[in-house]
């Protein structure tokens, strides 16, 4: 099937070889950006990230080694545009209890987050637009730094200071967080 | 106090998404239906580039060029989807019929039917919803049963004229049923053992008639394609040379997501004849056939749909029917 580039190239004189970076993607951007607006909304993003991602497969860098950056900076882009249903989106997660598992299991980590559910919402709605952005793309996208940079289309250095920022606030804000110190997380790969 | 960074915190709130195959197929259909659109825009954008450098251009040559290198391969997205197809339907079951045992299919149909009277001149067309069961044996033999849900007039001109024809008994009655059977090789149709899975060589048994006698066309080895999916007896290699055959037929066409006669979401692609469209919806999930529709077509362009099959179901059972 080749790589990213290589199918975009080809896209370019056989549209229909598009069907491919949707095949190997559709789950990633769908799940981020369910995670970000919800389902209904999430949904619609992640459509409309593969409309624009078909419009402008021309302009993929060629050089690119994953079209995922890529397509998680234009979901990240869409959803920027829709404060208010983002801002429903947190105040629902900061309202309605995580879901129960199917089974009962000793789950502290599941009980921490349950009890910060609430500092975390808020905490994540005062950030900046640009930290926020950042952190979400680390956290949900599971993109490292370097991905993230480039799906924001800012240098690493940026990234890194959005993200420790991000990463202070929070924990100003969710006295309780403790774990790996700022800064050393394995994300960080630069 | 918890063990929990801020990434895994974020990532325990905003929760695991579920897996959703049902949104991946909504998402799949609007893209499709953007490839499928894209050749006509490609083409028009293209052709308003050449337009300005045709002024340097001498004019036989620049139509010259155009035809040969602006238009796009307008079957392609259709061809990508239906290779697609067929590496899905490749990791479907085959039905393996043990000695007595039977593929079973239920389709439901909607079928247009002229009457012709030589001595009037009149014609009526009739149009009749039926459910048929097919039993398959592993040697081919089967038995058919066919069932009329309800029939009408195709119009009410024909209702008028079966009036003035004086009402002749051409209206199928509702509950009627045919029960059929068939002998070993009787119709070649259902025994597909034979048929080879090399796209190329199958290609040229269904163009040649050795399958079944049709007219000949790139619409009927189409239609060919669907007839051999619909019964479900063909053995996974053979499921996918066909749908290769398909991609390879030079008036393929994707048409993107429809919803089948049932109301069932597919995605459908079509090829024209002179006379008619052939449409087959598959499940994009599976790959499996859902309907195949019938258009005619009048000055080139497609009408109302004139008949439809939609696949209910296909299983194997351990006796015949009872007739």
């Amino acid at each position: 099937m080749g790589t990213d580039a290589e199918i975009f190239r080809r896209s370019v004189g056989d549209p229909s070889a598009f069907a491919d970076i949707f095949d190997r993607y559709v789950d990633a951007v769908l799940a981020y950006a369910r995670r970000r607006l919800g389902a209904v909304e999430g949904e619609e993003i992640a459509a409309r990230v593969f409309l624009i991602a078909f419009e402008k497969r021309a302009k993929f860098d060629p050089g690119a080694e994953s079209a995922k950056p890529w397509l998680l900076g234009i979901a990240s882009n869409l959803i920027r545009r829709k404060v208010r249903d983002e801002r429903e989106r947190l105040a629902s997660l900061a309202k309605v209890p995580l879901p129960i598992p199917a089974e009962p299991v000793d789950d502290p980590a599941r009980m921490d987050a349950e009890r910060l559910r609430p500092a975390l919402v808020e905490a994540l709605t005062n950030l900046p637009v640009g930290e926020r952005e950042a952190f979400l793309l680390v956290a949900l996208g599971d993109l490292t730094y370097e991905e993230t940079a480039r799906a924001l289309r800012v240098p690493i250095g940026t990234v890194r200071s959005r993200i420790h920022r991000a990463r202070a606030h929070l924990r100003e804000h969710i006295p309780d967080l403790e774990g790996i110190p700022v800064g050393t997380d394995k994300t960080d790969d630069g | 106090m918890t063990t929990m960074n801020e990434f895994e915190l974020a990532r325990r709130v905003f929760g695991e998404p579920e897996d959703d195959a049902e949104a991946r197929d909504r998402l799949r259909g609007r893209l499709l239906d953007a490839i499928a659109g894209e050749p006509v825009r490609l083409a028009a954008r293209r052709r308003r580039r050449w337009r300005a450098a045709a002024t340097a251009v001498a004019a036989a040559l620049t139509i010259g060029l155009v035809a040969t290198l602006v238009l796009p391969s307008a079957n392609a997205a259709a061809a990508a989807e239906l290779r697609r197809l067929g590496r899905l339907a490749a990791e479907q079951r085959s039905p393996d019929l043990a000695p007595g045992e039977f593929l079973l299919t239920r389709t439901d149909e909607l079928r247009t039917e002229g009457n012709s009277f030589l001595d009037s001149g009149v014609s009526i067309t009739v149009v009749s919803r039926v459910r048929v069961s097919t039993w398959i044996a592993g040697d081919g033999s089967g038995f058919r049963r066919t069932e009329v849900i309800s029939s009408d007039f195709a119009s009410p001109e024909d209702r008028r004229a079966w009036e003035e024809a004086g009402r002749p008994d051409v209206l199928p009655a509702a509950g009627e049923v045919r029960e059929e059977r068939y002998a070993v090789g009787a119709v070649t149709l259902f025994d597909t053992s034979e048929l080879p899975t090399d796209p190329d060589r199958l290609l040229e048994a269904l163009r040649s008639g050795a399958v079944v006698e049709r007219a000949s066309g790139d619409d009927q080895v189409f239609l060919l394609v669907g007839d051999i999916l619909a019964f479900g007896n063909a053995r996974a290699e053979l499921r996918t040379a066909l749908f290769e055959v398909a991609a390879k037929l030079e008036g393929v066409r994707l048409v993107g997501t429809v919803e089948d006669p049932l109301g069932r979401q597919g995605v459908a692609i079509y090829v024209d004849g002179a006379n008619a469209r052939t449409q087959l919806v598959f499940d994009p999930r599976t790959a499996r056939l859902l309907a195949i529709a019938d258009y005619p077509i009048a000055d080139g362009a497609p009408g109302p749909l004139r008949s439809w099959i939609a696949l209910l179901e296909t299983t194997v059972v351990n006796s015949p029917p009872s007739f």
